[in-house]
């Protein structure tokens, strides 16, 4: 007996050990040899400052296990090449706080997903405007450079297509020297769907297999003649003056037509205008005769009008941002005069395609649409809205009247708890189509499996790494630039997409042929570049390995923000 | 002490913790750090628009007058808009309570139906040392010790994606017209194809402890004096064991059901986001990731209300039965 | 209230309280081995202790290392083989180090959390159980709310507010599971001080707190420790619930979180043996303590018994 209580204690003393011994990372070799042979190294440090850790931010691995595994990768190999770093993982909505409202970080990951509104180029260049530099602005680099924003402005005001692809280049050429941002990866994006099923689905630009053009394209070839799609991210609302999220806008796209449609290869279709005409600031849309609500109103210029105005006015959240540039609407017979505050190239694809026409009969008595539920939504789409299950599921029937009418019956949406689920139904059956675009590796399971086809494209979003330049010392050229030669690109498009993605340059993605600057080569990864970036400022490694600021004698950093703030 | 005035001081200890629910769970969330319209704020909408959101949720103004504010909508029945779904929680609610109580009551019910009755019976084998009592205890030792996310995950695994016998998502089939509300969900064939691999892990989650519970107290009652009466009597073991002791038995297994909801609530939350339920248990985890105060505050107040009133009930329940319960 | 005692009575008094918290732990396991299912409890749970002290040297991987081939390359989702007992996932972690790595996190987070539950647990019921009154009848009106409070949203709202870590972890657990502890010991303690050598001691002129720590507490500390035990299962349960959420610190690697990873990868259902061996992991370890709770079950029945 006695033995027993001794070995029992033991156990017992071990696991108490156990308790209070502090788990140990897996923790890796900081600065290894390979690093050190790079590195400038002197002897007396006195007097400089040691460079901070530097933290990424980026989202929990509970919310996006792909992101944080990204971040994870830099961080382990900037802290190899002796740079301190550490993760910062924290909620979406944190980093979105963080990022795009009070701008209190340091370096933060962010992916832009291949939002049809992305095709103009204008969406990732207005990004680096110094007007959108401040707290409340979507320049979350702080990157203030005349030359840049002069090079914005001219691409704007072009009077023609030749002189804005010219000005578009130049723009992204400057950020991709002066690197307020490191878009490192164009993953390779897709979509499946049961093309035991269904024909007439293509590949578009964007989201590659459930947008618009597939909801109207797509033809029966069994019996079944309702197209059921899968989605993680339910619609929340149909009432697109609430509306605040851009995957609903999708959705909301089905029931409201707009004024164009930014078609599946990415150029610009008329769609309720019969043409769109555009003359410095001023832009004109002729109405396609003959269209009609689901009520059975007929669709008017006045719509059109009213839809602008209402939509400005009751500061739509995903609209009114858009149409910041109006200055004046009015509607004359079967036509829509908008009068913008400056000429811009960009409004008819980025504004006019996304906003939808609403009945102005039903919206002009609607004072508080932000309290308006609108579960019975009329519009003059391709879809009339059927019903819907919250949390569960929205039912469309097809508008068999509608100039472009769908060759279904009708069109599901079905919302699922994760996209496994989703890929999962796919291949059961219970879904015709994957409703959310997601990096294909995450299709493996379905590829090639018989009766279902996957549809994949270079995405024309991007994954980046943004550095705060109001912050020391991201404020230096050099130092963005050795950081941007040390992301390792090869391990992260290998490990996290599982090789399913293009190393990236220039913030114009390739995919976007007619914009992306072909010359501008991926930034590769570099050690003994970033080495020399650092030295060539006046950084220095002590012989313990800790980086430090330039002294004041040597300080050859360069300041790219030459506007006051 | 009667019965009445018993039952009215459990309402009013009831109604004492709701007054301390209300409050605590509208500041716990307000204390978290994070802003509502950060949760939309991103890549694809303008960051200018955060002021505006903040303003039209309300939560721009400072704690004390959003909690009065809450205070005197609550008193109106209102549960107020949700941020995220843009409707009102009550009707939300509503939805999803319905939902999750297609799947969670039979689940309980047949847990404790199924459970109640094994326990009997392992208990009326047990004297005997039986392999079945063996059989069944250790299953049930066993059952408690398995996350039910666990077991969920493989069945889906196994039932759904290997075998492809049951469907993966959902409570219906879409796109093939079954359009049934209310409670004729259940006359719907494919209503049950849907809810069966739920069900089953649910029931088989929520059952270990009525059936642990059932045993003990099974074996305690047949060790009583009238029991043993009974046998003098000549009564078949049989008829004493299911008619006489279990009935005595239950007591016990119905004082459980308070400390079940939180294993219900844990249960369900996984349950309906690895199946794709559309209930209560998913608006919960969704609520908290999109900062919806409004809808947090009315799932977690709905939550608790349930659950106090269902230990009240229990409690007059057992007064009722047991009146000794009264004197303490 | 306590006049002080000369140095060598406290020294004794406190030898025979040591003495006694001792003997009770021992009678605890040496009652505990003398069943079978006691036996393969502790067989069990000690082979989880080698692992997770062990760690180092049979997972030489480290839980977040990126397992690569001769050829570069990555070990991505391959089922179980000899080079990888358990599997690997879709980031190429070899699942065998993980869960070798988990268990001792696991164990450590589990551990001090029912360490603190239990302490909690043994001090309120301590309390509420002597001084009885409206201490007692506030001490289980807190109890009551502990019950009513579910422990999911709880944690959430704990990690919002004060981040993710270990102590946050402990915390939640700790704040709600002191409960049954409480009430059990609670439950003794009301029958103990009726008890002859209570009373006298008080009768002695012996102070509240020196009545309640020294006389009644060692009787009550074989029942705590065995609550303690029962404990570290829920803390490990408790563990895996709020890993499976997410809400377990960066970089952690626990039973919990890799099961979470499972899931979260979205890639589940081309690996099923990625969630596989981290649950069964959790069911043999929280399985074995309750063969614990069960052997000290049976030998009250059989003192019990015995009595009667």
């Amino acid at each position: 007996m006695r033995s027993y209580e001794g070995r029992l204690s033991a156990a017992l003393a071990i696991a108490l050990a156990l308790t209070t011994s502090a788990c140990a990372d897996g923790d890796q070799a900081g600065g290894g040899s390979d690093a050190a042979t790079y590195r400038n190294v002197v002897a007396d440090v006195a007097g400089r400052t040691p460079v901070q850790t530097i933290q990424v931010l980026t989202r929990t691995a509970a919310e996006d296990p792909r992101w944080f595994e990204q971040a994870r990768l830099i961080v382990e190999s900037w802290q190899r090449a002796g740079i301190p770093a550490e993760l910062q993982a924290v909620r979406g909505a944190e980093v979105g706080r963080r990022a795009f409202m009070s701008k209190d970080f340091d370096a933060t990951l962010l992916v832009y997903a291949p939002m049809a509104d992305r095709i103009d180029p204008d969406n990732i260049l207005s990004r680096f405007t110094s007007a959108r530099a401040g707290v409340s602005g979507s320049n979350i680099s702080g990157y203030r450079n005349a030359a840049y924003d002069a090079l914005y402005d001219a691409q704007q005001v072009a009077t023609n297509e030749t002189d804005r692809v010219a000005a578009v280049k130049r723009a992204q050429k400057l950020l991709y020297e002066q690197q307020p941002v490191r878009p490192f990866a164009y993953p390779v994006v897709a979509g499946a769907y049961r093309s035991d099923r269904w024909d007439g689905i293509r590949q578009a630009l964007g989201y590659p297999v459930f947008n618009i053009w597939n909801s109207i394209g797509a033809t029966p070839k069994t019996g079944k003649r309702t197209l059921v799609v899968g989605t993680i991210s339910e619609s929340l609302t149909l009432n697109p003056v609430a509306l605040e999220t851009p995957s609903a806008q999708l959705l909301l796209s089905h029931i409201y037509d707009s004024l164009v449609r930014i078609g599946p290869e990415g150029e610009l279709r008329d769609w309720a205008a019969e043409s769109v005409k555009v003359d410095g600031a001023r832009v004109t849309a002729k109405l396609r005769p003959g269209m009609r609500f689901s009520d059975g109103h007929p669709v008017t210029a006045s719509d059109v009008a009213f839809s602008v105005r209402y939509l400005i006015d009751k500061k739509s959240p995903l609209f009114a941002p858009k149409l910041a540039a109006v200055r004046d609407v009015r509607a004359t017979g079967d036509s829509v005069e908008i009068t913008l505050t400056r000429p811009s190239q960009s409004f008819v694809a980025t504004a006019l395609s996304q906003v939808p026409i609403l009945p102005e009969h039903i919206w002009r008595k609607v004072a508080h649409p932000e309290k308006f539920v609108n579960d019975n939504p009329v519009g003059s789409g391709p879809f009339v809205f059927a019903g819907r299950k919250l949390g569960a599921e929205i039912r469309f029937t097809a508008n068999k009247r509608h100039f472009s009418a769908p060759r279904i019956d009708g069109l599901v949406m079905i919302v699922l708890g994760g996209f496994d689920a989703e890929v999962g139904g796919l291949a059961q059956g219970d879904l015709d189509m994957l409703g959310d675009v997601q990096n294909v590796a995450q299709l493996a399971s379905v590829r090639g499996k018989s009766g279902i086809t996957v549809l994949s494209a270079e995405s024309i979003g991007w994954a980046g790494l943004h550095y705060n330049m109001r912050k020391e010392p991201f404020d230096d050229r050099h130092f963005r630039r050795a950081l941007s030669l040390l992301i390792p690109v090869r391990d992260i498009i290998d490990v996290v997409f599982d090789g399913q993605g293009e190393p990236a340059g220039s913030p114009i993605a390739a995919s976007l042929t007619k914009w992306h600057d072909a010359s501008l080569q991926p930034f590769p990864y570099d050690l003994p570049a970033a080495m020399k970036e650092l030295r060539e400022a006046g950084y220095v490694f002590d012989r313990h390995g800790v980086l430090y600021y330039p002294a004041a004698r040597e300080d050859k950093r360069l300041r790219d923000n030459d506007l006051p703030s | 002490m009667t019965l009445l005035r018993f039952s009215m001081r459990r309402v009013a200890r009831m109604a004492a913790t709701i007054a301390i629910l209300v409050p605590l769970t509208f500041l716990l969330f307000r204390a978290v750090p994070g802003d509502p319209s950060a949760a939309v704020v991103g890549p694809d909408l303008d960051p200018s628009v955060a002021a505006m959101l903040r303003a039209r949720y309300g939560v721009d103004q400072p704690v004390g007058v959003q909690f009065l504010r809450y205070l005197s909508n609550l008193a109106r029945g209102d549960l107020g808009i949700s941020f995220h779904y843009k409707q009102p929680v009550g009707d939300i609610l509503l939805n999803k309570l319905f939902n999750t109580a297609v799947l969670a009551v039979p689940a309980i019910v047949l847990a404790l139906v199924l459970g109640s009755a094994l326990g009997a019976f392992a208990a009326a084998t047990g004297r005997r040392r039986g392999l079945v009592d063996a059989v069944l205890r250790n299953g049930a030792f066993v059952g408690r010790a398995t996350p039910i996310f666990w077991t969920a995950t493989l069945a889906l695994l196994l039932f759904s994606y290997h075998l492809n016998w049951v469907p993966s998502i959902g409570m219906t089939t879409p796109g093939r017209g079954v359009a049934v509300t209310g409670l004729g969900v259940f006359g719907s064939p494919d209503f049950w194809w849907h809810l069966a691999l739920p069900l089953l892990i649910m029931t088989l989650y929520f059952m270990p402890e009525p059936l642990l519970t059932m045993r003990t107290s099974m074996a305690d009652v047949l060790r009583e004096d009238f029991i043993a009466l009974g046998r003098a009597q000549g009564l078949s073991p049989a008829r004493i064991v299911y008619r006489h002791a279990a009935r005595n038995a239950l007591l016990p297994v119905v004082t459980l059901m308070p400390a079940l909801t939180g294993t219900i609530i844990g249960g369900q939350v996984i349950v309906e986001t690895i199946f794709s339920w559309p209930g209560m248990g998913r608006a919960i985890v969704d609520a908290v990731n999109n900062f919806d105060y409004p809808m947090m505050q009315g799932v977690f107040l709905l939550t608790a209300v349930m659950a106090v009133a269902v230990n009240g009930v229990i409690d007059v329940l057992y007064a009722y039965l047991d009146p000794r319960v009264r004197l303490a | 209230m306590t006049g002080p005692h000369p140095p060598t009575t406290t020294k004794t008094k406190r030898r025979m309280w040591q003495d006694k918290v001792t003997t009770g732990a021992r009678r605890v396991g040496r009652d505990l081995w003398s069943t079978p299912s006691g036996r393969a409890a502790i067989a069990i749970i000690g082979v989880f202790v080698l692992t997770a002290v062990l760690a180092p040297a049979i997972a030489p991987h480290g839980p977040l290392e990126r397992v690569r081939a001769a050829d570069g390359a990555l070990a991505r989702l391959l089922p179980p083989s000899p080079a990888h007992p358990f599997g690997t996932t879709n980031f190429g972690r070899d699942i065998f180090d993980q869960v070798a790595w988990g268990t001792r996190r696991t164990l450590s987070v589990a551990g001090v959390a029912a360490l603190a539950t239990a302490l909690i647990g043994l001090n309120v019921g301590l309390v509420a159980g002597y001084l009885g009154g409206k201490v007692d009848s506030v001490l289980m009106r807190i109890a009551d709310t502990a019950y009513a409070i579910p422990f999911l949203p709880l944690a959430i709202v704990l990690v919002g507010i004060l981040g993710r870590s270990d102590f946050v972890l402990v915390l939640a657990i700790a704040l709600l599971f002191w409960r049954t502890t409480a009430r059990v010991v609670r439950a003794q303690v009301l029958s103990l001080k009726e008890r002859s050598f209570v009373k006298a001691a008080v009768v002695g002129g012996a102070s509240r707190r020196r009545v309640l720590y020294v006389h009644i507490a060692p009787n009550v500390a074989s029942l705590a420790i065995l609550y303690g035990m029962l404990l570290v299962a829920e803390a490990v349960l408790a563990e895996a619930g709020l890993s499976f959420l997410g809400l377990a610190p960066t970089n952690a690697v626990s039973w919990g979180t890799i099961m979470f990873d499972a899931f979260n990868s979205q890639e589940m259902n081309r690996a099923w043996w990625w969630p596989l061996f981290p649950g069964l992991a959790i069911m043999l370890f929280v399985f074995a303590v309750s063969l614990l709770g069960r052997a000290h079950e049976s030998l009250q029945r059989r003192h019990l018994e015995v009595r009667s």
